[in-house]
């Protein structure tokens, strides 16, 4: 007994981020006792809390397996650590006025948030399918509730309620899956499972292949692919505009993360059981998202389908499975944080109470009353469609290069295509700020914290866009570890 | 009586399976949802009762904790919300039959198919209790050694359950 204990105690550093993670997070929710109206001291703790865990993260030791091999410590999970951390503090400093200007509570929210953190974190390392299960539960409520936030708007509700619903059933495709592989497989470990599943025999493999197929379709739920993504219209849109930016980033990374650690890690081995499957999801998503945003009015609607269609650009990472393939899905991710937490920045600044700004003819020109974040806005644009020298084009240049080094001549084909049509849609919100009818002025002025989301987003969109070998090598050496 | 007892050693675990599948065509066959309810208790319980006589003690409380317990308190609960004598008047007997019919039979049939190619090692000569003091005692060892991460992760789910309730259902109190 004193043996367990011991290795558990010995275990515990590599938790360290997650533990802080916790117990800033429960400190912030009893924010609500002591500092009810004090919306900056939350978010300024909040923020003191992602700070102090990304400071813990990096002196956690890498390589190691610990929780009886639950746990799996890795330059991998690091990476998605770092991505889910950097989104995070983001998404504090725009919510910060959003909350204040409409009078909800910010210590639920922002202890919510942390939680889904925590969540996402154990998603990123687990090596176990029922830890997964667990983190993924942990992320995918929380965020379900912070979806609902704002109870007074009717479309915050639905959005909510359609994204649990639909929500729970993937969990439930998942835990059936996951079921049906440990009753096949006899473990859920998930280097065991690489060892163990291209062993099976015969009506035992016929069960396993389900429980992939159930795995994989619980998965392209999470990540919104084709046939599973009808959720990320309604709930991007019904959302408050911060939470649809924490979710269109956040919840995705970490449900790459466990996409590939299911499929790549434990399920490598059996690839060409369910690579043909993905590969025609993310041909369809692809397709899919792209033209269906170029129909959308709502900018946030339009940011939905674009999230589906990058989604299907990055299942590509899955799909080649190299290292070479995951450095650069990672990169892609990185790449998106800055451009879509940045577009959905502005469109958090040009909205306010009345719901204005969330239509695309709102941008109408913008470019003559706030030059400057209209060039912004265009930078984000450009670097979503993929142009340099922004980040968006050393994104889809890597990972689509490493998918041509593995072979997938077809799906890059699409990809680029579909990336072509994507202009279109980028553009007409370009279009809209500099040819667009100037309406009756309407001032934006940016508060501190926006002011500071707008620099950094934009200034990482350029920057690494522009010199972005410091990035790589980060990528690449963490990677190796 | 050593016959009877003999009898009811062995056959036991199928009785309760009959007993089973019997309450299980009560819950969809009976027109009045009250019925359905009650014979869905009674499926708990009897499926309760095959654990049991496969030894899974802990596995047996369970379901008549979560399931007996709960879940059909929340069947019951739907029932309050819901006005079901609508469709009383429904045929039970319809176009859709024939299709579950046919599904049913497929799914008998990949099932069985998996089944007999199943590579089934020698039979066991007996299944006694298969864990050392229970599976009670079996099943707490493992929650608390190898899947401590989990059930820690599973005590922040439940706060963050808890908290999302009662933010999404708390009056809003305007500032």
């Amino acid at each position: 007994m004193s043996d367990i204990l011991t290795r558990i105690a010995a275990d515990t550093p590599l938790i360290l981020p997650e533990i802080i993670l916790v117990i800033g997070a429960t400190v912030v929710l009893f924010g609500a006792f002591f500092a009810r109206r004090n919306t900056r001291l939350i978010a300024a703790l909040t923020l003191v809390t992602l700070v102090a865990a990304a400071i813990a993260l990096f002196g956690v030791p890498l390589g190691k397996t610990g929780f009886f091999g639950l746990y799996r410590s890795d330059g991998f999970s690091l990476l998605f650590k770092v991505i889910v951390l950097w989104v995070g503090i983001l998404v504090v400093f725009i919510s910060m006025d959003y909350l204040e200007a409409r009078g909800y509570e910010a210590a639920e929210f922002f202890a919510l948030l942390l939680y889904s953190i925590v969540g996402m974190f154990f998603m990123a390392s687990a090596n176990d399918l029922l830890t997964i299960f667990i983190s993924l539960e942990l992320m995918a409520i929380s965020v379900y509730v912070m979806v609902g936030y704002f109870k007074d708007n009717e479309l915050s509700n639905e959005a909510s309620f359609k994204y649990f619903i639909l929500g729970a059933f993937s969990s439930g495709f998942f835990i059936f899956g996951a079921s049906l592989i440990y009753g096949a497989v006899g473990t859920t470990r998930i280097d065991l499972l690489a060892d163990k599943i291209p062993f099976l025999s015969g009506g035992i493999g016929v069960f396993a292949t389900i429980g992939v197929l159930f795995m994989l379709v619980a998965l392209g739920f999470k990540t919104a692919l084709f046939p599973f993504h009808q959720w990320a219209p309604d709930a991007y849109e019904g959302a408050p505009t911060p939470v649809t930016a924490f979710m269109s980033v956040a919840p995705k990374a970490a449900a790459f993360a466990i996409f590939l650690r299911v499929f790549v890690y434990a399920f490598g081995n059996v690839r060409y059981d369910w690579v043909p499957i993905l590969s025609v999801i993310a041909i369809m998503t692809m397709i899919w998202g792209n033209f269906t945003a170029i129909r959308q009015e709502n900018i946030k609607r339009m940011l939905a389908y674009s999230s589906i269609a990058h989604a299907g650009y990055m299942s590509l990472g899955i799909i080649a499975g190299t290292p070479m393939a995951i450095k650069s899905m990672i990169l892609y991710l990185v790449a998106y944080s800055f451009m879509n937490i940045g577009a959905f920045a502005i469109v958090i600044i040009l909205s306010r109470k009345d719901g204005y700004g969330e239509k695309i003819n709102d941008f109408n020109g913008l470019a003559h009353t706030n030059p400057l974040l209209a060039a912004i806005m265009l930078v984000f644009m450009l670097s979503l469609a993929g142009i340099p020298p922004t980040i968006g084009f050393f994104g889809k240049f890597y990972l689509f290069g490493a998918a041509i080094n593995s072979g997938l001549y077809l799906l890059v084909t699409v990809a680029l295509a579909t990336s072509v049509a994507s202009l279109y849609y980028y553009f007409r919100v370009v279009k809209a700020m500099y040819l667009g009818d100037m309406p009756a002025k309407r001032t934006v002025s940016l508060t501190l914290s926006e002011k500071v989301t707008v620099f950094l987003t934009a200034f990482g969109t350029l920057v690494v866009g522009i010199y972005p070998t410091p990035l790589f090598e980060f990528i690449k050496t963490t990677f190796l570890r | 009586m050593e016959a009877l007892v003999s009898f009811f050693s062995h056959y036991m675990l199928y009785i309760l399976m009959g007993l089973t599948l019997l309450t299980a065509v009560g819950v969809v066959y009976s027109k009045n949802a009250v019925h359905s309810v009650v014979a869905l208790l009674l499926t708990m319980i009897l499926v309760a009762g095959i654990y049991l006589m496969l030894d899974a003690e802990f596995i047996a409380a369970v379901q008549l904790l979560v399931y007996a317990g709960g879940i059909i308190v929340l069947f019951v609960f739907m029932l309050l919300l819901v006005a079901l004598h609508k469709d009383e008047a429904q045929r039970l007997f319809n176009t859709y039959t024939v299709v579950s019919l046919g599904l049913v039979a497929f799914l008998v049939i990949v099932l069985a198919v998996v089944f007999f190619g199943m590579p089934f090692g020698p039979e066991p000569a007996t299944v006694t209790n298969i864990v050392k003091g229970g599976s009670t005692e079996a099943v707490a060892g493992t929650l608390y050694s190898t899947y401590i991460l989990p059930f820690e992760i599973a005590s922040i789910l439940l706060l963050v359950v808890m908290v999302g309730a009662i933010v999404l259902t708390k009056e809003r109190v305007k500032s």
